[in-house]
């Protein structure tokens, strides 16, 4: 009898460790979802700055330019600290020589080029919405930057992370939903603008949509707020902000989004806040309004 | 004999303990003390937006009062984080413990703050206003980015 169930157990294991591998196996794209393109800098530029690339892959202190995102800057996370890479152009330390289908491949399925799942503190869980074009300019724009070589990349702090990867995989199975936006055809265009780089390039679920047990945005809540993805304080709900009396209308979060503190806005920088207000500050005045726009919407 | 040592013991206690309390509760209070000066610094910052905006007609006289209440409030703080008022302290505080691990770095935004103050108490035309505020308003920011949790 105890032999049957030693056997049975052993039996589960290995079908648990099968459907475990086949699960987290990776599911790249293919060179078909590459449209003809012609790349668009300036639009490429406006997704890095909606983007908040530079805001995790800033270099680390002292280094000296600390305007290109050539990693190195701790981000410390619950699971431990990440040192996000080198995205500048450098061949040997950066993304130099990866191809448009590679780039693509880590920004919608969170794949690296020889088939490893990033976690998802680099948020490709909201970057999956954003259409292959506009990866293709973003693309672009990083190849157009200065190329810097990093003496050392850091390697991440994180226990157990070759293991916690193929996690990471059946994690992905359950609950990346790689879609690509749709837009709304009840909307105006520029509700769904916002509403596109809110979901997409903006992350904003990332830290205003709660989470559930297993640390999915939970969309029933979108935007709603809830505890600090780090793990300090709360992030506030950005739904009824009108309702609530905290902007009069999209003008007023329009400023707000453009200039935070300066104008007095005084929770527009703690938390993280602070860097994708900057960001935004950089975007064309018309994409802060869709941003806006589509936030109060939401009720 | 025994029995005065016993009392005297008894009272250095006494003492002793119902000093630490004071001690600790000046303390605590600290952070009660911080908040209310950040409130008043709120608050001119509210009037000088309010004139950046158009809300409120400019007024040069109006610009340094609210300036100098910033800046008074600013100063003030500066020896309102003492050790032991962080987010271990028990109470409702947003000070983070990055300004006990930095505190020259902590000290340093109060400075910027304050000179940035300071540079707004000397605006008398409106054209002035709006890049003195965004020296001043950029202080609150980059220091609360760095140095105050989001709202519990
Ligand atoms: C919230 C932080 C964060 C933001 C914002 C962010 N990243 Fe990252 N990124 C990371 C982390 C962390 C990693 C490493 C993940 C890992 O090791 O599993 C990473 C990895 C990458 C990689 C893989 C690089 C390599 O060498 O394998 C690319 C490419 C990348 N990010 C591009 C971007 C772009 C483009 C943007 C802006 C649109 C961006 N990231 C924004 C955190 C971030
Ligand atoms: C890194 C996490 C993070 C991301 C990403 C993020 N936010 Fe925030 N946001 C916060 C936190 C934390 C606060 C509160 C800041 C404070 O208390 O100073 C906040 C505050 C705000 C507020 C002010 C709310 C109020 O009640 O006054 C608005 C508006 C806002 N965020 C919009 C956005 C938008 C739009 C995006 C996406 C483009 C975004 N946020 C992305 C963390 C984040
Ligand atoms: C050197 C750092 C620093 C600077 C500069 C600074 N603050 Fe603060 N501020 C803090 C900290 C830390 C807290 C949280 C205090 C606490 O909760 O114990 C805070 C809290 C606040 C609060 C919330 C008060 C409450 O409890 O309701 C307001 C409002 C505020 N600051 C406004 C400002 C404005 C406006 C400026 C710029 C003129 C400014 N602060 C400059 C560090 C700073």
């Amino acid at each position: 009898m105890k032999k049957k169930i030693a056997t049975l157990v052993a039996a589960l294991c290995v079908f648990g460790a099968a459907a475990f591998f086949f699960i987290s196996q990776p599911q790249p794209l293919d060179g078909a979802v590459l449209p003809a393109h012609t790349a668009d800098l300036k639009n490429g530029e406006i997704l890095y700055n909606a983007g908040g690339c530079i805001s995790c892959h800033k270099p680390a202190k002292g280094v000296k330019q600390q305007k290109l995102p050539s990693g190195g800057a701790p981000l410390h996370t619950p699971i431990g600290t990440f040192y996000p890479p080198n995205i500048t152009p450098d061949k040997a330390t950066g993304i130099g020589s990866w191809t448009q289908l590679q780039f693509v491949n880590a920004m919608k399925r969170g794949l690296s080029p020889d088939g490893k799942h990033y976690f998802p503190a680099f948020p490709y869980t909201s970057y999956t919405h954003m259409t292959v074009g506009d990866l293709l300019d973003l693309h672009a724009y990083l190849l157009s930057l200065k190329a810097v070589e990093t003496s050392s990349n850091k390697q991440t702090e994180i226990f157990g992370a070759p293991i916690l990867r193929r996690g990471v995989g059946a994690w992905k199975r359950l609950g990346l939903n790689a879609v690509t936006f749709k837009p709304d055809a009840k909307q105006s265009a520029r509700w769904n603008r916002g509403a596109y780089l809110v979901s997409g390039p903006g992350h904003c679920n990332e830290c205003h949509t709660p989470r559930n047990f297993a640390m999915m945005s939970d969309f029933s809540k979108r935007l709603a707020g809830g505890p600090h993805p780090e793990g300090k304080g709360k992030v506030p709900s950005l739904v009824g902000l009108i309702a609530r009396k905290k902007f009069k209308d999209i003008d007023d979060l329009n400023s707000a989004l453009r200039y935070g503190e300066i104008l007095g806005y005084e929770d527009m920088s703690s938390g993280g806040m602070g860097d994708v207000q900057t960001n935004m500050s950089k975007l064309p005045e018309s994409d802060t309004k869709a941003i806006a726009e589509y936030i109060l919407s939401l009720n | 004999m025994r029995k005065t040592t016993k009392m005297i013991v008894g009272v250095v206690a006494a003492l002793a303990i119902s000093a630490g309390g004071v001690m600790a509760a000046g303390h605590l209070n600290k952070i009660g003390e911080r908040q209310e000066a950040m409130k008043a610094v709120g608050g001119g910052i509210k009037v000088l937006v309010g004139m950046a905006k158009g809300e409120i007609d400019f007024d040069a006289a109006k610009v340094k009062k609210a300036a100098l209440t910033i800046k008074a409030n600013l100063n003030a703080s500066k020896t309102m984080f003492p050790d032991g008022t962080g987010p271990d302290s028990g109470k409702k505080t947003r000070a983070m413990d990055e300004i006990w691990l930095d505190t020259e770095g902590f000290q340093s935004a109060l400075k910027t703050a304050i000179s940035a103050a300071d540079g707004m108490a000397g605006v008398t035309k409106k054209a002035e206003l709006m890049p003195a505020l965004g020296k001043l308003g950029g202080s609150c920011k980059s220091c609360h980015e760095k140095f105050r949790a989001p709202k519990k």
